[in-house]
């Protein structure tokens, strides 16, 4: 126990942030390296190479399964971990237990479900592609995390409970009830790898969207949100700018993102009216997204001058814009007018990746950043250099890529709905995907250039572990400083 | 922001009230482990494909590696000092 200016304080249980904080540099590695794959067999597809394990279907998972549950998911753990003690000046509930159990039952969840992947073994449902045992399993180690961060909240020493742990909160519970509720499926047998969704044609594409887009909202966008809401004004130094304005902001985005999932069935089978809510309940949260995003900027309020000298606050405050940008754009792809071009053309691919590399990694790498000094004790980080160079690689990179799917996308739906002058399609299929090829190019240049900034980030970290530091000169000034 | 705490911890990592969770806690968690352990060879033993086959080997070698960090977690700190 440590003696504080605050009385006696609790030993936090940091072993167990450092363990999720390394897994996440592994993993956030090996998803960007396959995104980075997949990305040059589109454009070259000899690069499939001709084998069943290294074709794009079962690689493309593996790229948003690592990209998501194993890299978001490892940021999120360690991060939530991390923030519920500081803010309720407690240890973790369970102890090292059941933390380590957590820690080891989710590494487990990823490997099984990569190994199926590249092994053929999938559900068929984009983002819930793992089989019902890997499913079982994840539900098992969810509810030890459940158990952990609740425990924590009700031994709290704070009477007050931050902003940041209301919304991990809605992510853990959320995450739950949509990983039963699009997992229910009836085994073929109890010693094999095959299982059948419990529901059927239009309820089970409901489903199946119901649980991809709260999927987004919840695992990408609240529990990031909840990281946002702690390390922004940690990095800043500032206390976040409307406290009202995020608990408007939690319970409006929590009661409006789960209705939105039918906007990505406009025009099929499901009944019009259906689609016509999700649509407006996608164009409402406009309202709760910007009010977040205007939040998290103007907590910089009287501090901006610190962009210019600290690169760790620019990915934080930049994974905010990217979030505010993305969030526009979604709903104004969820409008059925928009939609009828948008839908299943590369502009979709460009979105998701506008909020995904340039919101949730953005965010992570901020909170990555932030950590590993604190985790490790060391004064500082090994060098803020790098992290300069790595946060223009990467944003370079996130330029190319979706600028790059944007123009393919509107082409391609362009070109899908153009006619002759006798009523003919006027091109084929084949011509759209010809067409896209130096899209792919240089979409997957993008990728490359993220990548590299991460393999720099994951270099600048483990010096900074070691406890080495770079003698460099100070962001922002001229004048050399000699920090080893 | 509500946080008044240091950024003080444990150099172990392991702490607070927690940190001596034994009895019972341990004894059901050693429970759980042999079971997935067992679990995870008959279903290795019985499996109708590789993959299943696979994911029961997993389970058994999770569980008993977890086994020896439960049971090292739950012995007193002083009783790898020989």
């Amino acid at each position: 126990m440590t003696q504080s200016r605050a009385g006696v304080m609790p030993s936090y249980n940091e072993q167990i942030v450092r363990m999720f904080t390394l897994a996440s540099m592994f993993w956030g590695v090996v998803g960007f390296l396959v995104g980075v794959v997949i990305a040059f067999q589109l454009a070259f597809p000899v690069l499939n190479l001709g084998l069943e394990w290294t074709s794009f279907g079962r690689l493309r998972p593996l790229h948003t399964s690592a990209v998501i549950f194993a890299f978001g998911g490892n940021v999120l753990l360690g991060t939530s971990l991390f923030v519920v003690q500081r803010t309720c000046r407690t240890a973790l509930f369970g102890g090292p237990l059941m933390a380590e159990f957590l820690f080891w039952g989710y590494q487990l969840f990823i490997v099984l479900a990569a190994s199926g992947y590249v092994l053929g073994i999938t559900g068929g449902t984009e983002y819930s592609e793992p089989e019902w045992y890997t499913d079982l399993w994840l539900t098992l180690v969810w509810v030890v995390y459940l158990l952990i961060f609740l425990g924590t909240l009700m031994k709290r020493k704070e009477p007050h409970i931050y902003v940041a742990n209301w919304f991990y909160l809605a992510f853990i519970v959320t995450v739950a009830m949509l990983h039963i509720g699009r997992n229910l499926s009836m085994p073929v047998s109890f010693l094999g790898t095959k299982s059948y969704s419990l529901f059927s044609g239009v309820q089970d594409a409901m489903l199946q969207w119901w649980y991809g887009h709260n999927a987004v909202g919840f695992f990408l966008t609240a529990g990031f949100l909840g990281i946002m809401y702690y390390f922004v004004p940690k990095q800043a130094n500032r206390p976040v700018y409307s406290y009202r304005l995020s608990i408007v902001h939690f319970w409006s985005l929590i009661f409006l993102y789960i209705w939105a999932g039918p906007h990505h069935l406009h025009y099929t089978a499901l009944p019009d009216w259906t689609q016509s809510l999700g649509m407006v309940f996608s164009v409402m949260l406009w309202m709760p997204s910007w009010g977040g995003m205007i939040n998290g900027l103007m907590t910089l309020s009287g501090a901006w001058d610190k962009l210019r000298t600290d690169p760790i606050l620019r990915f934080l405050v930049t994974s905010v814009g990217f979030y505010g940008m993305s969030t526009f754009e979604g709903p104004v792809m969820s409008i059925k007018a928009v939609n009828s071009l948008s839908h299943y053309t590369d502009w979709t691919i460009g979105h998701v990746h506008s909020g995904a590399l340039g919101w949730v990694a953005f965010v992570s790498f901020g909170a990555m950043y932030y950590l590993v000094p604190v985790l490790w004790k060391r004064e500082r980080l090994y060098s803020l250099r790098l992290v300069e160079w790595h946060f223009w690689i990467a944003t370079f990179g996130i330029v190319l890529y979706i600028v790059s799917m944007w123009i393919s996308g509107i082409m391609q739906g362009l070109m899908w709905r153009a006619y002759d002058s006798l009523g003919f399609l006027q091109y084929s299929f084949v011509e759209t995907v010809a067409a896209m090829h130096p899209y792919y190019v240089v979409r997957a240049f993008g990728g490359v250039l993220f990548l590299i900034g991460a393999l720099i980030m994951t270099y600048n970290l483990i010096r900074t572990m070691r406890g080495d530091v770079r003698q460099e000169r100070s962001i922002g000034s001229t004048v050399a400083v000699a920090q080893a | 922001m509500t946080e008044k705490a240091t950024l003080s911890s444990s150099a172990s990592g392991s702490g607070g009230d927690a940190e001596h969770a034994g009895g019972v806690a341990g004894a059901i968690t050693i429970l759980f482990l042999s079971i997935f352990a067992l679990l995870g060879i008959f279903v290795t033993a019985r499996a109708a494909d590789g993959v299943f086959e696979l994911f029961g080997a997993c389970l058994a070698i999770f569980a008993i590696l977890m086994l020896f960090r439960v049971i090292a977690l739950l012995l007193p700190h002083h009783s790898s000092e020989i």
